[in-house]
């Protein structure tokens, strides 16, 4: 299964993105990607740490390393979920998440493994949004 | 005196005793300065010695440290280069993907009991009311009944088989990717060439590359995804998710897009020289759009376009019992377009498509109707017209076409349109609106509806058979930890506005009496992620005057109402099996599927 984590680009967008996304209401009901747990930044991105710090500081609720955690958490959830089902072929899927929204890739050769994909993305995502740009292959021919 | 000489004797021997003593001792530790000198020199020599060797073996150590830490380098870089290869091969391999499916199926046409009539006609020109003689049709080769074995039949089908490779790459400093995909169908049970059985004629290649969705295009992420190549279009793809049939007897394009019965799927048919855009998902709304280019230079669309292999719609020229035209179907160019909405479990859609300029000569003339009697000469014995020249021979199954004017005596000289390829050459659109909820405890239900139009003028909507509604309707549960399935589904089609007759036991009362029902249930079982088992079985009811089958779309074999007749003809025709109308077909079907 291949695994695309992005948000991707500088650090002030992105905070800014996430900022926006905190301060707008939640779509659809859902709850904010907020999550408590203190991140620590990933290696070699120290001034991802300091921005981090410094939002800190100035917004206590601190969303900005949480909600990047979140996608990568939720992604690893989902992977996890489709993978460890023995039934379900998923090695033409790939998962991402950007802002706590989850996006499902790729293609199935049966329409309904991507039922059932998106039904297990779905169990496992919670609350979260989850985008359905599966494709089905079908390979049949239909001339007559 | 003697004790004072001793005493000096004594201090004599003392005194020399003590001066050899020390003299001794003088010269022995001289010796033994010598003998550590010299020791200590050999210690220093060997000292330095070992230093040398120390010495050498740092240098040695440190040469080989930096061999070690350059094999190391080298090692870890060819590790590097080894890993990195695999991850270009593993990404290359995973680019792969297919389907092998094999069944053996076990149907039946559900028509060898059937008789055809002639009938009588009272109406005005020899119009319904007809009454059925008493007296079956008798064809000269084989009598009233369907010829053929029309019963149940073993057969090995390949269904929906499948390789392809897909890719992506990112243009450098941008967001975007060129994308790409090949793919071919394959016959498992059977030798790869033109597919050209009794029942079905095309000049393309199963195993060919090229047969099966292949495109290039471009995809960014906010932006979308433009294709270009040959694909199913938005129409298909939009409800492809709510057939759980989908390359099964009971696959739901036994009436779903298909217009006129039959095997083929007029709505549902991979489009050729086609450029499709899929835009990103916004709060769970997408659409699709797509456009297929004419590229056919005929007015009327009666030629295979420019570039392609078959017709526009499928079928190779002259499959419509006319002479090698695209007559059955042919159109130039198309296009299509959904909406889709979907939000947790629910998936909601429209979609449209339009084929410009479908040439359906073949289900007027081709049908052999008397009705295009203005194509043909003057009236001759008991009103049916004569050949009116070399072209009417040649266009004309003549034996079938004095059936039908015996039958209808007064059809032809009731003064019908003139036969004009223009006539028969309209646009055909189809609409439909589909939903589906899938519960998270297993249970799919899916509903479509749609409508199938063709934009005739009036005086010739007596042979539209093109025109109706349709619904689908399908059931499916999924249990035992998603290693087993079950559906149920039931797909229906409405009257058509006309018939163009073309059925063998074709009853005149009946237009309009060519509604189906297709019903089918399917099991499956999944062994692993990759191999599953299926059992399905469908059954398709039609009214007397209906002609669908099962198996259309993707199935391999289809099994439908055309018997096995095979006369030959000397008109270039490629006039084939006689379809009988009301034929019940049933199948069951049992296969194993592998994916990759």
């Amino acid at each position: 299964m291949a695994t695309r984590h992005d948000p991707s680009g500088s650090f002030p967008a992105f905070a800014l993105g996430v900022a926006a996304l905190v301060a707008s209401p939640a779509p659809f009901g859902q709850a904010p990607p907020v999550q408590a747990t203190p991140v620590q930044p990933p290696p070699g991105q120290a001034s991802f740490g300091q921005s981090a710090s410094s939002a800190h500081e100035s917004h206590p609720e601190v969303v900005i390393t949480g909600t990047r955690e979140s996608d990568v958490v939720l992604v690893a959830k989902v992977e996890q979920a489709l993978q460890k089902d023995p039934y379900l072929f998923v090695s033409h899927i790939s998962v991402s998440a950007e802002n706590g929204v989850l996006r499902l890739e790729g293609v199935v050769q049966d329409p309904f493994d991507m039922l059932q994909v998106v039904r297990l993305a779905r169990r496992a995502a919670g609350k979260r949004r989850v985008i359905n740009e599966i494709e089905f292959v079908d390979g049949g021919e239909d001339h007559d | 005196m003697c004790t004072r000489v001793l005493r000096s004797l004594v201090a004599l021997c003392a005194a020399a005793v003590v001066l050899f003593s020390y003299s001794a001792a003088s010269i022995a530790q001289q010796s033994t300065t010598d003998a550590m000198q010299d020791r200590m020199r050999d210690l220093q020599q060997q000292i330095d010695q070992l230093n040398q060797q120390l010495k050498q073996m740092r240098e040695d150590q440190a040469k080989t440290q930096q061999q070690a830490s350059t094999a190391v380098q080298e090692v870890s870089a060819t590790k590097k280069t080894v890993d990195a290869t695999s991850k270009t091969l593993g990404d290359f391999m995973k680019g792969f993907f297919g389907t092998f499916d094999m069944s053996i199926d076990a149907t039946t046409k559900g028509m060898s009991d059937m008789l055809a009539f002639g009938y009588s006609c009272s109406g005005p020109g020899g119009t319904p009311p007809c009454v059925p003689n008493a007296t079956p049709k008798m064809t000269p080769n084989w009598g009233p009944s369907p010829y053929g074995r029309v019963g149940w039949m073993g057969m090995m089908s390949s269904n929906g088989s499948n390789v392809g490779y897909r890719g992506t790459h990112r243009i450098d400093g941008t967001t975007v990717d060129f994308v790409y995909q090949v793919s071919t169908a394959l016959n498992l049970a059977a030798a790869p060439g033109l597919q050209n059985t009794w029942t079905k004629q095309s000049n393309t290649v199963l195993g060919a590359v090229g047969l099966g969705d292949t495109y290039i295009g471009f995809k960014e992420r906010q932006w979308g995804t433009l294709k270009f190549g040959t694909m199913y279009m938005p129409y298909k793809t939009s409800t492809d998710r709510l057939n759980p049939f989908a390359g099964g007897l009971g696959d739901y394009s036994v009436v779903m897009g298909n217009t006129g019965g039959d095997n083929r799927v007029e709505f549902g048919t991979r489009a050729d020289h086609v450029i499709v855009y899929d835009s990103p998902t916004w709060s769970g709304v997408s659409f699709d759009a797509a456009y297929q280019l004419g590229q056919n230079p005929d007015p009327y669309n009666n030629i295979v376009s420019l570039g392609g292999t078959d017709c526009y719609g499928g079928n190779l020229p002259g499959s419509g019992n006319l002479p090698l035209n695209c007559d059955d179907g042919g159109y130039n160019y198309g296009y299509s377009f959904d909406v889709k909405f979907e939000m947790f479990g629910l998936y909601l859609t429209a979609a449209y498509e339009l084929h410009g300029g479908v040439n359906r000569s073949s289900d007027g003339v081709g049908a052999n109707s008397p009705i295009y009697g203005a194509l043909l000469g003057p009236a001759g014995a008991n009103g049916c017209p004569t050949p009116a020249n070399a072209l009417s021979l040649k266009i004309l199954d003549w034996t079938d076409y004095n059936n039908l004017c015996a039958e209808f005596p007064n059809s032809a000289v009731a003064g019908t349109p003139e036969y004009n390829a223009f006539y028969d050459t309209a646009n055909e659109w189809a609409f439909k609106l589909g939903g589906q909820y899938t519960f998270d405890f297993g249970l799919t239900i899916s509903y479509i509806y749609e409508e199938l139009k063709r934009d005739l003028p009036s005086f010739m909507e007596f042979q539209n058979e093109r025109q109706r509604n349709g619904d689908w309707l399908s059931a499916e549960y999924v249990f035992n930890g998603g290693a087993d399935r079950i559906a149920v589904g039931w797909a229906h089609a409405g009257a058509s506005l006309g018939d163009p007759g073309g059925q063998h036991n074709f009853n005149p009362n009946g237009i309009g009496d060519n509604q189906a029902n297709m019903y089918t249930i399917g099991y499956w079982h999944k062994m692993d992620k990759q191999l599953s088992v299926y059992l399905q079985a469908a059954d398709t009811a039609n009214d007397g005057n209906a002609h669908y089958d099962i198996g259309a779309g993707g199935h391999g074999i289809k099994t439908d109402c055309h018997d096995a007749t095979h006369p030959q003809f000397i008109d270039y025709s490629s006039a084939g099996p006689t379809t009988w109308g009301g034929c019940h077909e049933i199948g069951v079907s049992t296969g194993v599927n592998f994916k990759f």
